[in-house]
């Protein structure tokens, strides 16, 4: 029987996302039960209130490092940068969602308090060094998205959206624990250091398919070609915002808990899973840049492009070494930024009655809106991966430590992926520039929680661009001590 | 006697792919819930299996951990199934459909 202390680092450990959780059960239960219901705005800043806590707690957290519950629980530089990366999305989330929501008719107040429910599972997997352990994180964070995806109840797309991802995301779910089984079994263990430390002794076909395992089970949450069927219908179906919190949120904690999971548990097996990553490395953002070049709906080309950069995160993994896990993380930091914000761009767009979210409907948007223009643009730039802005520093650095490890193949398939990009990047806004408008100007409504959520989305997309070696030295230094 | 362990993986592994056909190939919604849960009690069975194998607790304790969620995804399984049906009145996944291709 192993004991397990309850000490301060323990405390310490499980009190970020401790914090979120009971910020979002407070907020849930204040929006059930007070005596005069309270309006959406409110439940939005209880809500931020409780990203706020979990915030603070980790800031003043940065720099420890220490294991906890067995060396089950993370507190290191990876599982509170990873943080910080959940927390900003989920409450821009919440500024864009304010207002949107209800433009559509959905005045569910549960879905600010779901978000962050969401946003704990996130940061349970950023911190998980046990596969029971990512297990549950993966589990928290997907009851929540799953609900999520369908919180427009009246709309088919939405419910539609929620099914597919729900029957997936379970299916998914299956292959992981199946996974866990194998590894159980091999090593007796199911903890990273447990793992590392049977593996010499474990027969190698359980190994082997244990490696498949999680990596099918991973693969479907991170939108990893093959696995990636589900992406473009869930991500068009469910309501703007909560696509966007998808495809920053849900795929930063599912490569986080990959990158913890293949370099730090099953480093000794690098030799047989950089292969597989590498194949599906090329293959993912040859088929997420290729399909999002045939889109019409700027909503499915950004799903087909989140695809593309999965990718890209994806090669980082292959690569392996510290410095390439620290370019992942950093990666992940600049893709928050950007993708929130072009997200935040089609929500601007949307009205009560039309999402207008098709490329026809952002002709002459810069004569219409030129600030929203502008900062699509800027997005747009980025993700394309475009000096000085943040999605070149990513892609820059995940390039240069697959060059450094001696990947040459992979970081010229990369290069020339992103110029594949260009085309359907740039063809927004040539089409917001240099086109005539279609149609008369749809009724736009002024949302101040919507402005306030992509000023800071472009602000971070410059200065991240700008300056990215304090966050780069923290990511590397905080995969240091992973790959061992 | 004992049942050796080769025969419970084996199980294990039959229920699983059961569940996993199952849910490629039905069509009827509640039907590949059910074959979700064919899939999570096939693991079950692996886990209580190798525990008593391995002789360690960690493995009895951990299908709580997948009961508790399986009870969980359920409810939001059924929910959501539930959603879907009063919009289209139909549980079968032919004919949902809107967002192919």
């Amino acid at each position: 029987m192993i004991q397990v202390p309850f000490g301060t680092a323990e405390w310490q450990s499980i009190a970020p996302f401790s914090l979120v959780a009971i910020g979002g059960m407070i907020a849930l239960l204040w929006a059930v039960f007070a005596e005069e219901r309270p309006g959406t705005t409110s439940v939005m800043w209880m809500s931020q209130a409780g990203l706020a806590a979990g915030l603070v707690a980790t800031i003043a957290l940065l720099g420890s490092e220490k294991a906890s519950f067995g060396g089950t629980f993370a507190l290191d530089g990876v599982s509170l940068l990873a943080n910080l990366v959940f927390l900003l999305s989920a409450s821009m989330t919440l500024f864009m969602a304010q207002g949107h929501l209800e433009s559509m008719g959905v005045r569910a107040r549960e879905f600010y308090p779901l978000v962050l429910f969401a946003t704990a599972g996130m940061m349970i997997m950023g911190a998980a060094r046990d596969l029971v352990i990512l297990f549950l994180g993966i589990e928290v964070m997907s009851l929540a998205a799953y609900v999520l995806a369908g919180i427009h109840r009246r709309d088919p797309g939405s419910t539609e959206a929620a099914l597919k991802y729900f029957v997936l995301g379970a299916f998914a779910t299956c292959f992981l624990l199946y996974g866990i089984a194998a590894f159980y079994g091999a090593t007796g263990a199911t903890s990273y250091d447990g793992i590392r430390a049977g593996l010499a002794s474990a027969p190698r076909a359980a190994l082997i398919g244990g490696v498949a395992l999680l990596v099918v089970a991973l693969g479907f949450k991170a939108a990893i070609v093959p696995f990636q069927a589900w992406t473009p219908d869930v991500y068009q179906g469910a309501p703007t915002a909560v696509t966007a919190l998808m495809s920053v949120g849900v795929k930063a904690a599912a490569f986080v808990g990959i990158t913890r999971l293949f370099l730090d548990g099953l480093g000794p097996l690098h030799q047989d899973w950089q292969r597989i990553f590498w194949v599906l490395a090329v293959l993912t953002m040859t088929v997420g840049n290729v399909f999002a070049l045939v889109q019409g709906n700027v909503k499915r080309m950004l799903a087909y492009s989140s695809i593309a950069h999965a990718g890209y995160l994806l090669a980082g993994v292959a690569v392996g070494t510290s410095r390439a896990g620290g370019a992942v993380l950093l990666y992940l930091f600049t893709y928050a930024f950007m993708t929130l914000g072009a997200f935040g761009v089609l929500i601007a767009l949307g009205t009560g009655e039309k999402p207008n979210d098709d490329l026809d409907d952002l002709r002459g948007l810069a004569d219409r809106r030129p600030l929203l223009a502008g900062a699509m643009t800027i997005f747009l730039l980025s993700l394309t991966g475009i000096p000085p802005l943040a999605g070149f520093v990513g892609k820059f650095y995940v390039v240069e430590s697959a060059v450094n490890a001696g990947w040459f193949w992979l970081a010229i398939l990369l290069v020339l992926n992103s110029a594949i990009a260009a085309y359907y990047y740039l063809a927004v806004i040539v089409a917001m520039w240099m086109r005539d408008p279609i149609g008369d100007e749809p009724a736009w409504e002024s949302r101040p929680y919507l402005a306030a959520a992509l000023l800071a989305a472009t602000v971070g997309t410059v200065l991240v661009g700008l300056f990215p070696s304090g966050t780069l030295d923290f990511a590397r230094h905080a995969f240091a001590s992973i790959v061992r | 006697m004992t049942v050796p362990i080769g025969h419970w993986l084996a199980l294990s592994a039959v229920l699983f792919s059961i569940g996993a056909v199952g849910v490629l190939l039905r069509r009827n919604l509640i039907v590949v819930l059910m074959a979700i849960e064919i899939m999570l009690n096939a693991v079950n069975v692996a886990f209580v299996a190798l525990s008593r194998h391995l002789q360690s607790m960690d493995g009895q304790v951990i299908v709580f951990f997948v009961m508790t969620v399986a009870a969980a995804e359920a409810a939001v399984g059924l929910a959501i199934i539930l959603a879907v049906f009063a919009q289209r009145r139909t549980l079968n996944a032919d004919e949902l459909g809107r967002l192919r291709g």
